[in-house]
């Protein structure tokens, strides 16, 4: 090994440290990524969010299954069934756009597609700022939701995407 | 080491193979009770899994094995006498280690009962007063006077060729310690053979090039000298002789070896010289094994000499033939990283085959490009065929893997209700995808017990039909045109299909005064609840849980159908896919959508004519093919499909068989035949009746593969 080998792995090193250093600065709390879906704004931990596209060409639709299932998508290889959250909360239908975005969320090893109006920001919810979802009211059913949260000033619904998914729920749905 | 860096992993890996090989041993002894090899296999088998037991802390287990080892030993040296009831405490003990494995790996107990028992038995059968030592079967020929003769007499002396192979070392096994074993025996000269060293520009360090020939003499008899060789049999060419019976070829031999030490110990740098000798060594062993009479004896020296004057040849080929084994390299690999490496080629196809339509596009636009790029497209689909075979022919493993336990369930089962059954086993070396046959395991279980229950009779019983008293279990395994059959076969007592055409009447299945061809009757079978009754089974003599079976099967994309006579017997047939991975396809529309259809269901497609399509008042539609009246599903009713053509005249029918029932489909039309990959629906959050899976198109669309069984049942 010459030097400039040596001084270029020290380097890379140093620039790892000060990524670590990053992230210990950071505070204390969930990252959200926040949506827009008709006049509100929801948050779902970032954790669960794996990546997010833009309305595919192609979307294949199941047969025999709710309206709210729009159908399934080929992601680089990957089937994935896509539900449109405005349907599942039974809201008015919004048209796809530019600004329509497939969030792509995956709870332990499944994966589902979920479409909202637009894809909002990323922020951080301190623990402390959270209300449980008895507390409040939404033109929502609340069983999708964890609470809410005051971010900036702006009100966030949180969204339970687990329960979102839950088998018992889409199995009976589909019954 | 803490018992953190324990090679747990490595050692139950190892087990389960090693308590499947005492298994199918112990099975094969029991049939040569006095098979010295196979009595060797199992100790060896038993002193590994003591040997890794230990070393990763089990010492339960071990202490187990240690109690087997020994009485397996007694049995070598002739002390214990080998029976089959000795076997049967064995297999037993068998299943015992096999609860001590799964206890190691967190998923059971140690069958505590079993444990005592066998060691109870293990303990009697030690107990018997030894049998005189007779040594009963030898790898090598040897008077059979010899073990007693040895101690009157004293020195023996032997010839042992050691010709380890080439990666003895990696596998951490060391030369050395043997002839260091050997050495304490007795008086050894060792002459160690350099023939096999390579060029220095290929030669390998860890690699082993020497063979060694020793010349033994010891008052110990030759099983002491194969106990310390015996660890080495497999993989190795290792050979003992007795050189020293009067006998004048063998005298010949000795004479002939003496000179050759004699010669080594002159030379000591190693040059051609001892190349001659080497080979003259050689050339001894070779015509002492094809020498039968005495006659031949002068033939030596003209061996002799001729290879002297060959002396500038190059090496000689390897001679031994006799325990040539063929050591295949192998490393270990977990399923799921073959299934990850699956997925990928899978994409890959996909990916090829949008590159094949994006070259045609580019052709449309320009030409020469269109050309070029086509040219590689096409050069790489050869690649990616290849890479798919080949990551298909990785996970193929044979047939024999699921069919040899079997035998030990016969087995059981036949000593267990008195009756007599052989089980015969064909193409247990046709390989079918690893996670095709490891489920397809209980499905077989369960047919054949059915079959060893059912249907082979009593010996009596067959004894009053004229059959023999033994019944015959063929299980047989296949390639055919893409897919794989397994049959199982009995020659019992067959079924009635009236009987279980009644017993369906009675159970509310069947209507009663319906007509049911006798295939139509053996498919009642297969209907859940049909064999929930005693009285059902008694009396139709079959069926209990196949309704399972058939799910199984199918949810292997599979097909099962059973045929069977009164008194002659009953054949299941299994017809599956090679691979879960990638299937043909009949790709077709319907509506606005494409849907896939396993080609294992299609029977054959056509366009019906107006005279063909009957409407019945209760059954619904029916499309006559010659003679037969097959029922048609409307593709597009049964998914909710709009668009769809809806005469049967203008579309096509798809006949498909599940199982022994047909039915016709109506499709659009048929776009395509063609190995699509199948991607599972069932990671999914959203569970579709009737969607055995999807697959993606060359357009990188999605195509739902239908469940023909499902789609046909509901």
């Amino acid at each position: 090994m010459d030097a400039s080998q040596a001084n270029s792995m020290l380097n890379s090193f140093d620039a790892e440290m000060e990524d670590i250093e990053l992230e210990v600065s950071h505070r204390e709390g969930t990252q959200l990524i926040t949506f827009i879906l008709g006049s509100e704004k929801y948050g779902l931990k970032i954790l669960k969010v794996r990546e997010l596209i833009s309305y595919p060409e192609v979307m294949t639709r199941i047969p025999g299954m709710p309206d709210f299932i729009v159908g399934m998508i080929n992601l680089r290889g990957l089937v994935i069934p896509v539900i449109d959250l405005r349907l599942r909360f039974e809201m008015e239908i919004g048209e796809y756009d530019k600004y329509t975005v497939i969030i792509i969320v995956q709870v332990e090893n499944k994966m589902i597609g979920i479409i909202v109006d637009s894809v909002a920001d990323v922020v951080y919810l301190e623990d402390d700022k959270t209300q449980a979802s008895a507390d409040i009211s939404t033109n929502i059913d609340t069983q999708f939701i964890q609470g809410v949260a005051n971010i900036r000033d702006d009100m966030v619904i949180l969204l339970d995407v687990d329960h979102l998914l839950s088998e018992q729920e889409l199995i009976q749905l589909n019954n | 080491m803490t018992p953190d860096q324990l090679p747990i992993e490595e050692f139950l890996e190892e087990a389960d193979e090693l308590v499947q090989d005492l298994e199918s041993s112990l099975l094969e002894l029991e049939s040569n009770l006095k098979d010295r090899s196979i009595i060797d296999k199992i100790f060896r088998a038993m002193h590994t899994i003591k040997g890794g037991a230990g070393m990763v802390m089990q010492s339960e287990l071990s202490d187990y094995a240690h109690h087997l080892e020994t009485l397996l030993d007694q049995v070598r040296s002739g002390g214990v006498e080998c029976t089959s009831e000795l076997v049967s405490t064995l297999l037993k003990a068998n299943d015992c280690i096999i609860s001590f494995i799964q206890k190691i790996r967190g998923e059971g107990e140690v069958d505590e009962e079993l444990k005592e028992t066998t060691l109870k038995e293990l303990k009697s059968f030690s107990n018997q007063s030894p049998q005189p030592v007779v040594e009963e079967k030898k790898e090598v020929p040897v008077p059979q006077k010899n073990a007693e003769e040895v101690h009157q007499t004293g020195q023996q002396t032997y010839l042992i060729t050691l010709k380890f192979n080439e990666d003895f070392l990696t596998q951490g096994s060391d030369p050395l310690l043997v002839l260091s074993q050997l050495k304490e025996l007795g008086e050894i000269s060792v002459i160690p053979h350099l023939s096999e060293l390579p060029d220095y520009k290929v030669f390998d360090p860890e690699k082993l090039y020497l063979w060694w020939s020793i010349k033994l003499t010891t008052e110990q008899s030759i099983t002491d000298i194969e106990n310390v060789l015996i660890f080495f049999q497999e993989g190795n060419q290792l050979k003992i002789e007795n050189i020293d019976t009067p006998d004048e070829e063998q005298t010949q031999v000795r004479n002939a070896h003496q000179q050759m030490i004699q010669e080594a110990e002159s030379s000591e740098v190693p040059d051609k010289d001892t190349e001659v000798i080497e080979k003259d060594g050689v050339q001894e062993k070779e015509e002492k094994e094809e020498e039968t009479t005495q006659s031949q004896a002068t033939g030596e020296e003209d061996a002799l000499s001729s290879t002297t004057d060959n002396s500038s040849q190059p090496p000689q080929k390897p001679v031994e033939k006799t325990e040539e084994t063929q050591v295949v390299q192998s490393i270990r690999v977990q399923v799921d990283k073959l299934d990850k490496l699956q997925n990928l080629v899978g994409e890959t196809v996909i990916n090829q085959a949008r590159l094949m339509r994006l070259s045609e596009e580019i052709t449309a636009i320009d030409e020469n490009l269109g050309e070029m790029v086509l040219q590689f497209v096409e050069d790489n689909e050869t690649s990616v065929r290849e890479l798919q075979d080949q990551i298909q022919q990785v996970r193929m493993i044979e047939m024999g893997s699921i069919f040899t336990p079997m035998k030990r369930i016969v087995r059981d089962f036949a000593v267990k209700n008195q009756k007599q059954i052989t089980l015969d086993i064909h193409g247990a070396d046709t390989e079918l995808d690893k996670t095709v046959t490891e489920q397809l395991h209980g499905p077989l279980v369960h047919l054949i017990r059915n079959a060893m229950d059912h249907g082979i009779e009593k010996p009596d019983e067959r004894n009053n039909k004229g059959k023999d008293r033994t019944g015959t279990i063929t299980l047989r395994a296949s390639h055919q045109e893409g897919f794989v059959i397994v049959e199982i076969e009995d020659d019992g007592k067959g079924m009635d299909p009236q009987k279980i055409y009644e017993a369906g009447v009675r159970k509310g299945i069947v209507a009663e005064g319906e007509q049911l061809s006798d295939m139509e009757a053996f498919q009642l079978i297969f209907q859940p609840g049909f064999t929930t009754t005693t009285e059902v089974t008694s009396t139709s003599g079959r069926g209990v849980g196949m309704d399972s079976v058939k799910k199984q099967i199918e949810s292997l994309l599979g097909n099962i159908e059973i045929q069977s006579k009164v008194n002659q017997g009953t054949l299941v047939r299994l017809k599956l896919p090679l691979t879960l991975a990638i299937i043909e396809g009949m790709i077709v529309k319907v509506g606005q959508q494409v849907f896939t259809l396993p080609l294992l269901s299609v029977v054959e497609a056509l366009k019906p004519l107006d005279r063909q399509v009957k409407h019945m008042k209760r059954s619904g539609e029916l499309i006559d093919i010659r003679g037969e009246f097959i029922p048609l599903i409307r593709l597009h009713k049964k998914l909710q499909l709009k668009d769809a053509l809806e005469d049967p005249k203008e579309g096509l029918v798809v006949v498909v068989q599940q199982s022994n029932q047909k039915h016709c489909l109506l499709v659009d039309e048929i776009l395509d035949q063609r190995p699509v990959v199948i991607k599972n629906l069932e990671d999914h959050f959203i569970q579709v009746p009737g969607l055995a899976g999807a697959t993606i198109m060359g357009d990188g669309s999605i195509s739902f593969i239908l469940d023909v069984s499902s789609l046909v049942n509901s």
